[in-house]
Order: C-alpha cells, then structure tokens, then sequence
C-alpha cells in the first residue's frame, strides 16, 4: 500500500537535502566570477593586492566547496532509493543529463578547483587564469544539466510513453536540451548564484569597512561585488520575468496559484500585489492589485486571457475524464499488447493518461471512480496556493530591496570616500547577507511545490512516483540526514565566520591588519 | 619554478576540510548501509505497470522483486 505517509515523507525528505545542498550551491556559483574578475584584473595590473583579493575569496570558496561537495550526491542517490518508479519511468530521459552533470562536476570543476589551489607557484599567470576561468566554466556547466533535467520534469518535452516498457522514453535529445523552461530556469538559477556571491563579498568588505580594518582590500572587493551585484541581480529580475512567462505558458496551475488567481479575469489581468488567499471560499479575502501588470507578465500581451484556478479545474475535469479512457486501455494492453483498439484509444487519450493516474489514489479500478472521487482529483490537480503565494512574493520583495542595496552601492564607489562616508550603507549590507539565500530557498518553494501533484508534469503523479520503502525505514534516514547535514552545517559557520574574521591577514602576506605572521 | 611552502594557517584548514570530507562520506556510507542497503525496490516494466495500474493491491515489498503480471 503506498500510504500519504510514505510519500510525504519522502518528499520531505527529498526537500530537505535539496534546500540544504542549495545552500552551498549558489555561492560557488557567483563567487568563482568574482575570482575571475579579480584574478584578471592582477594578470592585467600585476598588482599583487587583487592576486591577495583571489586568495583570500577563493579560500572561503573553498571551505564552503569542500563542506557542500557530495550534498548534491545524496540527492541523485535518493532518485534510486525513494523514487524508484519515478526512475524507472524517466531513466530514458533523465540519465543522460545527471551523467554529463556528474562527469562536469567531478573532471571538470574538481580538477580545475584542485589545480586552482595548489597551482599559483606552479602555473603562470595566464595558465592559472585559465584555471580559474574552467573552474568557472565547469561549476555553471554542471548547473545546466540538473537544470536541464529539472526543467524536463516542469515541461516534458521530447519524450513519448512506451506501454512495452512503461516509462517516458527520448524522442528528441535536442528538444530536452533546447527546452525553453529548463534554458530559463538555468539563467535564472545561476544568476541568482551570482547575486548571492556578489552579496557575500559585499557583506563582509562592509564589516570590514565598518570596523576600519583593511580598508583598501575591503574597498576594491565592496566595489567588484557592488558592480557584478548590480549586473547580476539586473539578470535575475529580467530572466526571472522569462521564467514566470516560461511559466505562464507551459503550467498555467503553477502561474494561476502563485497569483491567488482564482478567475479567469477579462484581458489583460491584473496583478495582486498583496493578497489573503481563502482555499475554502476559492477566492481572496482582501486584495492589493495592480490593473494589467499580470497580463503583460505572463502573456506579453493586452489580449491574451490567463485562465483562473476555477477554469483550469473546469478543464482538468475533462482531462481527468479523458484519462480514464486512457488508463483502461494501459490496462487492457498489458494484458494483450495487439489489442488494436486498446491501442487506438490509448493513442487517442494518451496526452491525458497522467490525469486518469491520478484517480489511482482513490480507487483501484478507475471505471469505479465515483464523483465525489473525481471531485477529489481535480482539487488535487492545483497546489495550495497560500504557500506559493507567499513564497513567490517573498523572493521578489528579496530581489528588489538587493537591486536598491547593490544600485547605491555601486553608485557610493563612483565617489572618493564614497564607501566610508555611509555607514547606514555599509550596515544595511551587513545585515542583508541571508537575503539571497533565503530568495533562493523560497523561488525553489515555488518551483517544486508549485508542479505538485506531479513528479512530471501532467504526467506522473508524485503518489505513483514513490519507492514502496518502510516509514520506519525512511524517518531513520530523514532523522540521519537532518542531523549529519546540522552538524555540517555548523562546522561550515563556523570556518566561514573564523576565516572572515581573519580577514586577509589569514594569508600571512604581512601586507594586511591582523597578520597571522605577526600575531 | 621555486615552490613556497604551503602557509600554516592554510596547511590547518585543509586539514580540517579533508577530515570534514572524509567525514562525510563516512557518515553518508553508514547511513546506506543502515536504512538504505537492504531494502532496495526493483522496478521493471511488470513493476512499474504494477504501481500504476494496481497501486493498492500489488506494491513491490522492499527487498523483493516486482510482482508479475
């Protein structure tokens, strides 16, 4: 029997080594820029403060990439062990991208970080330069295939369903790969990464700013990380609107619940800005909206219609009816695989077979079905929307109040003194260093919450997806993982936090305050 | 090329990142071998036609090989 319990603890097990994995992510992938934006300005200058700036960075970039490698592996080992049918029904598709990603990750970006520690005596400039750049290069191409996979299970494209093999097999590689949702989401992830590196450097070059210690260090990295933060963020805001169009267009569910859109309002729609979703009533209780920003966001037109939570349901309704027909010839051709009608009404009703799936929660036999049952499965076909909501306008208000701190920023370094006449500055980019970790936790809320009922969209339902382990079984490991990944956790505080501290003087170049030569 | 002796400080800290690794994979092979090991689920095309088709009466029990239709 798969119980609810079993899948919400596997599910909950899944999100918790993934939110604590993407702790560590971002900030490898917007600090090994910022390396080698600095790196090239010392081979350009030769002034050895910014080979000094490269060292020290690329040593908290270190710590945080030793205590964050092999999180992301438990992640690919639990789509074996807990989502075992999921892996069979997607291995056609999805072993090819976590193949490339981990051959990315281990010869590309391990190599390059290795060669980028222990080479600086050992390679030229240029070469270690170069070193750096690959290390760049490999870290963001890793990203791109676990997004690329990702990207599939929000929009599957390029595949077909084998009822010989009973699972999505690849019909076009380069529709996987050219995927628009997945080439959106990827821009918008790694950018995101690099707004949380530049907001790193900031933070800690405001501290040392603020305490007067190793000011000229702190002022070229206030003034590196303000301009690649202001870049960076300008990105995720534009791309992040792609993403929300990309959104619009193939999972009209995620887009209608994370604007508490429960009808379908006249073109173009209006944006609530600030809501209280009521999921009883299916409708808002109060609202702050904005007249025709919705429309244009998510259909990039005046005419253009976005259907509301209670049309798609409507819709769902027949798609649910429709994949009942298709279940029935599923089951009639494992019995008889020439069944020719079978065949004809499952190629017929095919496109809603995941919907009919979805009844299997209910009941065994879907022809039994009764109406309150498939009442019950269109309801599930939306996720609650408070939560999606609320996340979703979380990370916005996140992106915005980074745009303004890293846009004064920025504009504070075009001045003489600019940096150190402001020490409101200086605090406010102190205390916002959690900010674009908590934005990427909360975008990845919307993005995995927001496709549920479904491990793929619109064609396998997450009930079906799930390993048939023990609960016993899985709240043993969830409470290993939890407590192993705390500790890590901690021990990685605690380095990042002695090593800043330290400052540059930790490189024990006698050039800087609080030398660890002279201390 | 001269090669300069690695600094203290830095010879400390990759100390302690080794062990935090070496750590973690101690850690992460005795949570496999304790929850994860034994209780393996193969899935096949009977397997897989089973969950979806017949998920309340037919599960594939860990440890065992799916059912055949």
């Amino acid at each position: 029997m798969v119980s609810e319990q079993l899948v919400d603890l596997s599910r909950l097990q899944f999100a918790a080594t993934a939110m604590y994995h993407f702790l560590f992510v971002p900030l490898t992938l917007g600090m090994v820029w910022l390396l080698v934006i600095m790196e090239s300005v010392y081979v350009m200058t030769g002034k050895v403060v910014w080979k000094d700036m490269t060292r020290f960075w690329g040593k908290l970039f270190g710590i945080n990439f030793a205590l964050g490698v092999t999180t992301g592996i438990t992640l690919e080992f639990q789509f074996g062990t807990n989502w075992a049918y999921y892996s069979h029904y997607v291995g056609d598709i999805f072993g090819a991208p976590l193949a490339i990603e981990g051959l990315m990750a281990f010869f590309l970006e391990s190599t390059m970080i290795g060669l980028f520690f222990f080479g600086w005596d050992r390679l030229s400039k240029p070469q270690h330069l170069l070193v750096t750049t690959l290390m760049a290069v490999g870290t963001n191409l890793s990203a791109l295939w676990i997004l690329i996979a990702n990207g599939w299970m929000q929009n599957p494209v390029g595949a077909e369903f084998s009822y010989h093999t009973m699972r999505m097999e690849m019909v076009d590689f380069w529709a996987i790969l050219f995927n628009p949702d997945a080439q959106a989401k990827f821009v918008h992830t790694v950018s995101a990464g690099y707004v949380t590196g530049a907001m790193f450097v900031l933070s800690v070059s405001s501290w040392y700013l603020l305490k007067g210690r190793n000011t000229e260090f702190a002022k070229r990295s206030f003034r590196v990380a303000s301009a690649f933060g202001l870049a960076s963020v300008l990105s995720v805001i534009v791309l992040g609107d792609e993403s929300g169009y990309m959104v619009g267009e193939a999972q009209q569910t995620k887009m209608a619940a994370i604007e508490a859109m429960w009808e379908t309002e006249p073109a173009p729609a209006s944006f609530n800005v600030l809501a209280w979703p009521n999921e009883e009533r299916q409708a808002n209780d109060w609202s702050i909206h904005i007249p025709w920003v919705m429309g244009l966001i998510g259909t990039r037109s005046l005419h253009k219609e976005i259907p509301g939570i209670k049309e798609i349901k409507a819709k769902n309704r027949e798609r649910i009816l429709s994949g009942i027909e298709a279940v029935v010839a599923l089951e009639a051709l494992r019995k008889n695989r020439e069944d020719i009608d079978a065949q004809a009404t499952l190629r017929q009703h095919q496109p809603d077979l995941g919907f009919g799936l979805l009844l299997k929660k209910y009941v065994v036999d879907v022809r039994q079905a009764t109406p309150e049952m498939i009442q019950q499965a269109v309801d599930s076909t939306v996720p609650r929307v408070a939560p999606l909501f609320w996340s979703f306008r979380i990370m916005v208000a996140l992106g915005f109040a980074m745009l303004a701190l890293f846009a004064l920023s920025f504009w504070s370094t075009l001045k003489p003194g600019g940096m150190t006449r402001r020490p409101w500055l200086l605090k406010w980019a102190l205390w916002m260093l959690p900010a674009p970790w908590i934005a990427c936790e909360v975008g990845w809320v919307v993005a995995e919450y927001g496709r549920q009922p479904w491990t793929i969209y619109g064609v396998l339902p997450t009930h079906l997806s799930v390993s048939t382990l023990t609960v016993e079984t899985l709240y043993g490991s969830l409470a290993g993982f939890v407590a192993f990944y705390t500790v890590l956790l901690i021990v990685e505080m605690v380095l990042m936090v002695r090593f800043a501290r330290q400052g540059p003087g930790s490189l024990g170049t006698g050039r800087y305050d609080h030398d660890a030569h002279h201390a | 090329m001269s090669v300069s002796p690695l600094f203290s400080q830095d010879r400390a800290l990759l100390l302690k990142l080794a062990l935090a690794v070496a750590l973690k994979l101690i850690v992460l092979a005795l949570l496999w071998w304790l929850f994860i090991d034994g209780q393996q689920v193969a899935v096949d095309d009977s397997g897989m036609a089973a969950q979806m088709l017949h998920p309340h009466t037919s599960p594939t029990a860990p440890g065992e090989s799916p059912s055949k239709e």
